[in-house]
């Protein structure tokens, strides 16, 4: 790891992250038993995606276990009572419940005092969508610690015997706590969206499908992946390369490359696109936890940094894409090691 | 741009993308068969296409060329086309 440059001043808020966590729940699936339901191979699934195993969670594992789960975390890391959270966002597509939200839940799991709790939907660009307005609510005083959480259960909206997604996903949530901080930590956001390809990531029909027909299949994940793998291969490289402008970070001075978990090889594509050197770290943790969608980048935030891969203090470049198609990229300065490292829960034995 | 400029270019490519030894790349190689990309390695060189050429070449289009040859082609005329 070279330090040249590092320490430049990041433009951005005078934000940062204070802590980090995640869940990984109890299940590791291997790719072998991921072919029991599918005509495909290990092999096969390396190849076209670099991921050995991912995690499912178990029954007791709810989205509001596991978010509970990666948040506690966060503000042990951040060394903050829950009480001291005054607004709690959480990222999901897999919380199967149209209103209370989960926030609320989450929020009252933890033991805060009256946040502000909403959930937010952006698909795998959930994280860096919240971390971005948690950024903008503590700049603006709106509020004084804000809890991101992306938190992902897919794996019961997968179609198994679809050679193209099924292998993909995984479950698991990750969290991060944004506060004030003496020197700017959190970049100006690059973000949009392009609703014209709202097709290529699509759940295959409404929950309402299901009341008007009895006999309707489950909904589950439809993608046309290869549209996505070319958008995301093509489009996100001046994505991140504006984001590292706007934060006035060159691409040699990143202590880490933080891209959502998609894919390997479109992760592969961003290194190659934005001609990253050697030197600089680069998250690939999809290897262990398959996509986990916005649960991906702080999970792989938590594992970089609790490996020693990537320095403390130096500045990360997140790159967020998925359903929508919507995107998101910030550079960051990276907080300390977190205490405790991703681990997955033991398998549940009791009620939650 | 030359035919050859673009066979070159798409050698370049093909290089980068999948370590294609150039000597491999004939006009007559097909993608798949030939120089053995599998579907997202041909994705990734239209990609590069893309960046190189300035030439967005939808996935449609990307189907029908499975040939070196049919891509020079296509490059061929789309250059023509643009200017």
């Amino acid at each position: 790891m070279s330090a040249v440059g590092r320490r430049a001043p990041l433009a951005g808020a005078p934000t940062a992250l204070l802590g980090v966590g995640s869940y990984v729940p109890s299940r590791r699936i291997t790719n072998e038993m991921i072919c029991e339901r599918l005509d495909s191979s290990d092999e096969w699934i390396r190849n076209r995606s670099g991921i050995r195993t991912r995690y499912w969670a178990a029954e007791e594992e709810t989205v509001e276990v596991m978010a509970v789960g990666a948040a506690g975390q966060a503000l042990r890391h951040a060394a903050l009572s829950p009480e001291r959270i005054d607004c709690v966002i959480v990222s999901t597509v897999s919380h199967l419940r149209q209103f209370p939200s989960l926030a609320v839940a989450v929020a009252d799991r933890l033991g805060t005092r009256a946040p502000a709790a909403f959930d937010l939907t952006a698909g795998c660009a959930g994280f860096s969508y919240g971390l971005a307005m948690a950024s903008d609510l503590v700049t603006a005083g709106s509020a004084e610690h804000v809890l991101v959480i992306g938190v992902e259960r897919l794996s019961e909206q997968l179609d198994v015997e679809d050679r193209g997604t099924a292998f993909l996903f995984g479950d698991g949530a990750g969290a991060v706590v944004v506060g004030r901080a003496d020197e700017p930590g959190i970049g100006p956001v690059v973000w949009g969206s392009d609703g014209s390809q709202r097709h290529t990531i699509r759940q295959t029909a409404a929950w309402s499908s299901l009341r008007e027909d009895r006999t309707a299949p489950w909904p589950v994940i439809a993608m046309e992946g290869r549209e996505v793998f070319r958008w995301a291969a093509y489009e996100m490289v001046s994505v991140a390369a504006r984001a590292l402008e706007r934060a006035g970070v060159e691409p040699e001075a990143l202590a880490a490359f933080v891209p959502h978990q998609a894919n390997l090889r479109i992760t592969e594509e961003l290194v190659k696109g934005l001609a990253l050197p050697e030197h600089v770290p680069v998250a690939r943790t999809i290897t262990d936890y398959g996509n986990s969608s916005a649960a991906s980048i702080p999970l792989a935030l938590h594992q970089i940094l609790s490996a020693g891969e990537a320095e403390p203090g130096g500045p990360a470049l997140l790159l967020a894409f998925g359903t929508g198609l919507v995107y998101a990229g910030q550079v960051v300065t990276l907080p300390t090691a977190p205490p405790e490292p991703p681990r997955p829960a033991a398998a549940p034995t009791a009620q939650p | 741009m030359s035919r050859d400029a673009i066979l070159d270019t798409l050698r370049e490519i093909l290089d980068e993308v999948a370590e294609v030894p150039a000597d491999r790349v004939t006009l007559d190689a097909g993608f798949t068969d030939d120089l053995e990309l599998d579907s997202l390695a041909i994705v990734s060189v239209f990609v590069l296409v893309q960046r190189r050429f300035g030439v967005d070449v939808p996935n449609e289009d990307a189907d029908t060329l499975t040939t070196v040859r049919a891509a020079v082609d296509y490059l061929e005329q789309r250059d023509a086309a643009a200017v």
